[in-house]
């Protein structure tokens, strides 16, 4: 009697374990997808205008880029070429957002991109990628359907960028 | 007797094989590839027009082919200010067998935030409105048309990023061409294959100079022609 309560209860012990095992594998690896909502870039401190600048798009070049990266700098880089009508388009949306929110973007020729360590996780053009120290968190793809609508709306790229990157008044 | 017929028997397998090969082999490869349907990318890609199958990254496959034009649609200079930027508005290579057909010159490009300056807005032979309809500028816009991208044959076209490409397919389809021989392969930035033809290069003096007599390049002189 007593040998067979104490199997039950080793065998309830053990389900416990499997199931609190189970759900913290469960939980582990939708954070790790973003299920629960992965959490927004702040932007190093510098590239935030308060009252003494005004958002802009800044030219980059490889070498400064690569000089960010290993400073571990976090910030919004935009990647295009001129002279294409695909990049231009989208060029309205990024100088929009750097004005609206009085942010410092960069700005980088896809033809210079492809010489540096970002190339090739940002493949093809216009493209914005975030980059969090150093790193890079996530870029707008032109052969993903779900980044399609940041492409064509204005609207759309700014709650794509939104739920990327900290605004001045969201920043700790 | 039977070495006979064994040895004949041999010779004519042997020379069958040897057929087959110098068929097989002697043939351009290009020739033989099929093409696949065109079949849109993914994503934005898709949205202008760029084939999912059949792009910059499998373009070498199918150069070379007669049954088929290559065009590339960018100016050899935009005249949109990029300077301030620090961009380079020159066509500065090529996929070697494309030719040059700058897309301005063929219809209005509409869509370019202000801040850019405009490409070429010049004339253009047709003009496309805001719902899609395009009407001819000229009496020999058709024409100019047909003798750059000829009906009979498969056409491949490029650009910088494949915006270009996308809009050049559409003006050809509304005028009757079929979209099922109109391949739009995409952007020359993109293509990482063994045919690129550089045109930008520095010269002995450290000046950027840019080698435009490289570049097939399809004049278009709207001034010879009769506007309608």
């Amino acid at each position: 009697m007593r040998g067979s309560m104490r199997r039950k209860q080793k065998i309830g012990v053990l389900v416990v374990a499997l199931v609190v095992m189970v759900l913290g594998g469960v939980l582990f690896v939708g954070a790790m997808a973003g299920w629960f909502g992965s959490a927004k870039v702040e932007l190093s401190s510098e590239y935030y205008c308060e009252e003494e600048c005004t958002g802009e798009v800044i030219s980059l070049s490889t070498e400064e880029y690569e000089e960010m990266i290993a400073a571990k700098k976090s910030f919004v880089l935009f990647i295009t070429q001129p002279g294409c009508y695909t990049g231009e388009k989208m060029r309205g949306y990024v100088t929009n957002y750097a004005d609206e929110y009085d942010l410092k973007v960069f700005e980088m020729m896809f033809s210079d991109m492809k010489k540096t360590s970002l190339y090739p996780s940002v493949k093809h053009y216009p493209s914005v990628a975030v980059i969090s120290e150093g790193k890079l968190v996530d870029a707008l793809r032109t052969d993903s359907d779900e980044d399609a609508p940041a492409y064509n709306d204005e609207g759309e790229f700014g709650k794509w960028m939104g739920e990327r990157v900290k605004v001045f008044g969201e920043r700790l | 007797m039977k070495k006979q017929v064994l040895k004949i028997s041999v010779g004519i397998i042997v020379v069958a094989v040897a057929a087959f090969l110098i068929g097989r082999f002697s043939l351009p490869a290009a020739e033989v590839a099929v093409l696949p349907l065109p079949e849109l990318s993914e994503g934005e890609r898709g949205a202008l027009g760029i084939d999912k199958n059949l792009n910059e990254e499998t373009i070498d496959q199918y150069l070379g082919r007669s049954d088929a034009v290559y065009r590339d649609m960018r100016l050899l200079e935009d005249p949109g200010n990029y300077e301030a930027i620090g961009g380079d508005s020159m066509l500065s290579g090529f996929v070697d067998g494309f030719e040059v057909v700058p897309l301005p010159y063929l219809v209005n490009v509409t869509g370019l935030p202000e801040a850019v300056g405009g490409t070429y807005a010049g004339k253009t032979l047709f003009t496309v409105d805001s719902e899609g309809n395009y009407t001819a500028n000229y009496e020999e816009s058709l024409a100019v048309l047909e003798a750059l991208f000829p009906k009979d044959k498969t056409i491949f076209l490029m650009c910088g990023g494949g915006g270009y490409a996308g809009m050049t397919k559409a003006l050809l389809v509304a005028n009757g061409w079929s979209a099922e021989k109109i391949y739009n392969v995409g952007g020359y930035w993109f293509y990482n294959g063994e045919n690129n033809v550089e045109v930008k290069r520095v010269n002995s003096e450290g000046e950027t100079v840019y080698d435009f007599y490289k570049v097939p390049y399809h004049e278009i002189d709207l001034a010879e022609f009769v506007e309608v």
